[in-house]
């Protein structure tokens, strides 16, 4: 993405390049890029002229290194793509997976509900990330403290469920793996929710003068632009775009659930700001009809796939039972081999469209796995957005297209 | 029975087989996958598993073992009903009922055919509580252990041992639930150690102790190759983790191996990463080796071979092959010496399959050798002489066990120690060694007394009877170390042998992988590749017009002389010991210490090496590309499994190497092109008989005094010479340096195994350790030959066999 101007400028954070023209290293370290990235931003006076995003700074082959594990080993390299909500990550990966597999039908309504609810929880848990630091990028410290204070307490709740806070590596193939959630999960998680308020949030921020100021009719992506630059999520849907793959094309559990759509159609930072704000509420309500469907199943319903042959035993019986011993060693060490074919399956993360792509050989490790990342897609707007803007502009926006760097460079 | 194709029904498709196969094969023939457990395509169908079943109407109402049961025209057959598949778990049930845990650190969990089955048939829970059984592991020999818990009583391993080896050294004890596989009669498991029942145990019974924790089975890299340890030239597959080379296994089931391989195949290989290997190149200063780098030792040999030509001339330089590498290495040393160097001084040394290759050739023509291992087993009367073909080329013996037992064809052993082969032969006979030139004679008619080869008169009218009988004879021999002296003997009696009767196939036994191809690839200062004489000129216009630059004229000094009148001033060795397989060791080492340059490229330290100017580095048959020859003339790939060890480099490279510092490059960076330059200068062996056959003479021989004994001296099976010594999982198998005695005469001369003792005559003495084997013929000792450290020229120079030796006690 280096742009010739850009290559040459790498000798210090500002070149002068004509009389009216500079050009501004913004990164790869600076606290509103959200990560390692650089924007190389050229500038007349405090307008941006041009924006070049110039990212890899985080790439560690996540891809290629997906391919060089098994299916069930590459779910713990998930979740440091977009590590503010990992269980999501998790999910996107392990449902491709089970499309792959043609297993997709048999996944239990158990499974459903707790793979909805951990998705929602790490919605809420990457939103009040970047409700923080969003405000925190336009002055606003108090939030940024208690948001992040809302989020522990998801993030305890993940490890209730499986034992970790931010890389959960939550679910397995075929279900929720051999670790189902502790019974007096649910009942946390209700207590979490009736706890759980937005009321300071829109005291501190929504209503805020300053704030609205800072972003209301400010980087405006028009509709049209965000469709054609592949915008999916919160940032498409602040443009006036009513997609949503939970509606669209409802997978787990999410066509047995009531929720709505948040839609702005302005564009600009605050609407997406809006959109997201909305969806938490919708989060919350989502969650909460989880939690009551699962006190509804009965207590011996399965949260495994009824697949030995793509599931592994149940580790209790391991050292006492041959076959289970067999299945255990064969599934462990040579991996579950799906029949030669390919499969791509998206989720709504909470940053958009995340999609994995598969090709299978037929051996235990992928041929070729590609991440459809929705930060790094969104990301790729800036390059038109930030355009007009003024430099501290460009700090909302970054912010208002909520980019996570472990995702988009992968 | 009809030999029409049969017609029946598998899972509603119409089938065609032949007549004769079973059930399975029809299933199989159409890609309906049965699964089994005791079935190996080198064994006879068993029926012991019984997961193999089938409904098959019309037949009885039962499920029935599909490989052994005759397909018949008309039949219908299911394989996948539920009846059948419930039968199938229930079998693989009952079977993990007793089974250990033992899959997280069981050898065979990966290629583990029962831990497939179960997985494969979606069979994920006992019905049963799991009471395995929990015996110690037996150690049945060096290198075999025997794991009765995870055993399933499948028989593969007994049947291979019988079937395929001829051995039966396994043996079920006991019967019904007490069943359990055990070395037969109770004893320790004495048997060849050809590892076979290890390949072919489904489960993880029979272990390799070698190999024993040292890879997971899907971990290794599998690269297809050949044994490089004699000339039968089974097919290996290497497996190698992290640039080391873990277990060799056979490789398909095609010629010359046929599946099967012995202890040198199957545990012979761990020298590949022994510490001993040379790794780097070493040039002599201040009296010593010394490391230095691949460009000083090129250009040291460069600098100093200039000096000599300039002084001496191409006729002072010579070089020696070495039937330890490949055909690609041999031709790239020849065309150095003629192409660059301008010599025909090339040299094979140590090899009485030369001698007997030219003595036949001379008197029949070169069709009759060279023949293929179809031809042997397909004769109607197999007869080996001379050493014991069981140790020499096992894996040949086992195949002409098995074609004797299945074939009806017909084997004369006339051996000097009791053969492995004894028990499948029609006459056995016990030659005195030395005198097998004599025995070949008496067979073809000429007049010898029956006791001066050491044979009563009537086991020698009975191998004559039994000679005069068949439509076609193959007539083995090994041309090792025992026929050194007498090589060209032994070519001269057969080649009478051969005109005495119809149809007679001979087939000399090369010793080592690659000593057909150093004759194959001209290296003899009197042949040029493709068995050409020198001094055929339109072979050397041939040549010139491949290689675009003519070779010498002059053939090349004879190697009995070379050294004589000290006009050899550089020598450059690959893969050759010279001083320690000479007759006259240190008459060798003062004439190489004389040369001005003595290159030395090996892959171990050596006596010679260790005289020599400059040690290069070379590689084994597991870092290299090409191919050898083996006895049949066919052409046997190998393959680099791993990398070369430290800075060793293929040898064709390292001569290629020399050549462009010379000033010719051949433009060698791989090996196909040097096999495709020696393919186009192959020419089928075109040599005419003109030699006339006479009567061989039979020399006086001095009588046994009761503390003489006549020495044999031949290889032994578990004896790979340099590279087999450094292997420890075949060292072990006979880790000393032994003389093998008579139960009898041992008992008289008060020794008991592992006792020292030495043997003298009137050359020289060794000392080494007794062994007491029944094998050996009272008033007989056996020096095995290939041990390092007691060669048996030390006893006799020119022809240790025969040569009587005093034995006693130390």
């Amino acid at each position: 993405m280096t742009t010739e101007t850009g290559a040459s400028s790498i000798l210090g954070d500002i070149e002068q390049v004509s009389e009216n023209q500079m050009i501004l290293n913004m990164g790869p370290q600076h606290p509103s890029t959200h990560g390692v990235m650089r924007l190389l931003l050229e500038v007349d006076g405090e307008t941006v002229t041009k924006c070049t995003p110039d990212v890899g700074y985080l790439h560690r082959g996540v891809e290629k290194l997906l391919e060089t594990h098994d299916y069930r080993g590459g779910i713990t390299l998930t979740d440091r793509m977009d590590y503010t909500a990992g269980p999501s990550n998790n999910m996107g990966y392990l449902m491709a997976i089970e499309k792959l597999m043609a297993i997709d039908e048999e996944i239990p309504l158990r499974a459903k509900l707790l793979r909805t609810a951990v998705a929602e929880l790490s919605r809420l848990a990457s939103h009040h990330i970047w409700i923080g630091t969003h405000a925190f990028d336009l002055g606003a410290m108090s939030a940024f403290l208690w948001s992040l204070r809302e989020r522990e307490k998801i993030l305890y709740l993940f490890e209730q469920a499986c034992g970790a806070r931010l890389t959960t590596s939550f679910m397995r193939v075929g279900g929720t793996g051999p670790h189902d959630v502790p019974e007096s999960w649910i009942e946390n998680v209700d207590d979490f929710l009736d706890g759980y308020t937005l009321d300071e949030i829109n005291d501190l921020v929504t209503r805020n003068e300053i704030f609205q100021s800072r972003t209301r009719g400010v980087g405006i992506i028009p509709t049209e632009q965000a469709v054609s630059y592949g915008l999916t999520g919160p940032s498409l849907r602040g443009s006036g775009v009513g997609w949503d793959l939970r509606k669209a094309r409802p997978y787990a559990a999410y066509d047995l659930v009531d929720f709505d759509v948040p839609i702005f159609p302005e564009g600009d930072v605050y609407a997406r700001y809006l959109v997201r704000l909305n969806e938490m509420y919708q989060s919350v309500r989502i969650v909460r009809q989880c939690m009551a469907q699962l006190r509804d199943l009965p207590p011996d319903s399965p949260s495994n796939a009824d697949r030995p042959d793509m599931v592994p035993p149940d580790l209790a019986r391991v050292p006492f039972d041959m076959e289970a011993m067999i299945n255990h060693f064969k599934l462990v060490m040579h991996g579950i081999e799906p029949t030669p074919g390919e499969s791509y399956f998206a989720i709504e993360s909470p940053k958009g469209e995340l999609g994995y792509f598969f090709v299978s050989d037929g051996s235990g490790m992928p041929y070729r796995c590609h991440v459809r990342s929705p930060s790094f897609v969104n990301l790729a707007v800036m390059e038109d957005a930030a355009v007009g803007t003024l430099i501290a502009d460009t700090v909302a926006l970054i912010g208002s297209i909520d980019i996570v760097l472990g995702e988009v460079d992968r | 029975m009809s030999q029409e194709p049969i017609t029946l029904t598998v899972d509603g498709v119409e089938v065609q087989v032949e007549a004769g196969a079973t059930v399975l094969q029809a299933c199989e023939s159409v890609g309906v996958e049965i699964p089994t457990l005791c079935t190996d395509p080198r064994l006879d169908p068993y029926g012991a598993c019984r997961m193999c079943v089938v409904e098959i109407q019309p037949g009885p109402p039962r499920p029935m073992a599909s490989c052994t049961t005759q397909a018949a025209p008309g039949m219908t057959v299911v394989t996948n009903s539920k009846a059948i598949k419930d039968v199938r778990k229930h079998v693989i049930e009952l079977q993990l009922q007793h089974h250990p845990l033992d899959c997280p650190y069981c050898d065979q969990a990966g290629t583990c055919e029962l831990q497939d089955e179960t997985f494969d048939q979606n069979i994920h829970q006992s019905p049963y509580e799991t009471v395995a059984k929990a015996n110690p592991e037996e150690i049945l020999n060096e290198v075999i252990l025997l794991n009765h818990n995870r055993c399933i009583l499948c028989g593969r391993c007994v049947r291979i041992c019988d079937e395929q080896i001829g051995v039966q050294a396994l043996d079920f004890v006991q019967r019904a639930a007490g069943t359990f596989i055990a070395p037969a009669q109770h004893k320790e498991l004495d048997c060849e150690r050809c590892g076979m029942c290890i390949e072919t145990c489904p489960v993880g019974a029979l272990l390799s102790r070698p190999f024993k924790h040292s890879a997971r089975s899907w971990q290794t890299d599998k690269t297809p190759s050949t044994c490089p340890h004699c000339s039968v030239g089974c097919s290996l597959l290497v497996e190698s983790r992290h640039g080391e080379v873990v277990r060799t296994r056979t490789n398909g089931l095609e010629e010359p191996d046929n599946g099967i391989l012995c202890a040198k195949g199957f545990f012979g290989h761990s020298f590949v990463n022994s510490p001993d290997r040379l790794t780097q190149p070493l040039i002599r200063s201040d009296g010593r080796l010394q490391p230095a780098t691949w460009p000083e030792a090129i250009s040291y040999i460069r600098n100093t071979l200039r000096e000599v030509l300039d002084s001496n001339g191409p006729e002072a330089i010579a070089a020696v092959g070495s039937p330890n590498c490949t055909n690609e290495d041999n031709y790239a040393l020849q065309r150095l010496m003629r192409d660059v160097i301008g010599s025909n001084n090339v040299y094979s040394h140590t090899s009485g399959f030369h001698e007997a290759f030219h003595a036949i050739t001379a008197r029949l023509g070169s069709k009759a050798v060279l023949r293929s291992q179809q031809e042997l087993l397909e004769s109607d009367v197999i007869l080996v002489v001379g050493a014991d073909i069981g140790h020499t080329h096992n894996v040949l013996g086992a195949h002409i066990k098995r074609t004797v037992r299945r074939n009806g064809r017909k084997l004369l052993v006339a051996t000097r120690l009791a053969s492995g082969l004894d028990p499948y032969a029609a006459v056995t006979a016990r030659v005195h060694p030395g005198a097998e030139p004599e025995l070949i004679a008496a067979l073809a008619g000429q007049n010898i007394p029956a006791t001066t080869i050491g044979l009563e008169i009537e086991v020698l009218e009975k191998l004559r009877n039994a000679l005069s009988k068949a439509g076609s004879i193959a007539v083995v021999w090994d041309t090792g170390i025992w026929t050194q002296g007498s090589a060209e003997r032994i070519g001269h009696a057969v080649a009478g042998l051969a005109t005495a009767f119809e149809d007679v196939r001979l087939f000399p036994m090369a010793e080592r992988a690659n000593t057909v191809g150093t004759l194959l690839t001209g290296m003899a200062p009197t042949l040029l590749p493709g068995i050409r004489s020198v001094n055929d000129a339109k072979a050397r216009a041939e040549i010139e017009s491949v290689l675009g630059s003519p070779s010498p004229k002059l053939p090349g000094k004879s190697w009995d002389t070379i050294f004589s009148h000290g006009d050899i001033k550089a020598l450059y060795v690959m893969g050759e010991d010279l001083i320690d397989s000479a007759p006259d060791p240190d008459g060798i080492r003062e004439a190489l210490r004389a040369c001005a340059l003595l290159v030395v490229q090996d892959i171990f330290m050596s006596p010679t090496a260790e005289v020599a100017d400059v040690v290069l580095p070379g590689t084994s048959f597991a870092e290299k590309q090409g191919h050898f020859t083996n006895f049949e003339g066919r052409l046997v790939p190998i393959a680099p499994a791993i990398i070369p060890v430290g800075d060793a480099r293929p040898d064709w490279e390292i001569i290629a190497r020399l050549a462009a510092a010379l000033g010719k490059d051949f433009g060698w960076r791989t090996t196909e092109p040097i096999s495709d330059e020696l393919a186009q200068l192959w020419r089928e062996p075109d040599i005419q008989a003109g030699t006339p056959i006479e009567t061989i003479n039979v020399p006086e021989r001095p009588g046994i005094g009761t503390d003489t004994f006549v020495l044999s001296a031949e290889q032994h099976l578990y004896t790979a010479g340099a590279t087999g010594r450094r292997a420890p999982s075949l060292a072990c198998m006979l880790p000393e340096a032994v003389a093998e005695l008579n139960p009898d005469d041992a008992t008289r001369l008060n020794v008991t195994n592992g006792d020292p003792i030495s043997l003298a005559s009137d050359s020289g003495s060794l000392n080494l350790k007794a062994l007491v084997a029944r094998r050996v013929p009272r008033g007989v000792v056996n020096l095995p030959d290939r041990f390092l450290d007691a060669p048996p020229q030390r006893l006799s120079p020119k022809s240790p066999n025969g040569t009587r030796v005093h034995v006693t006690k130390r």
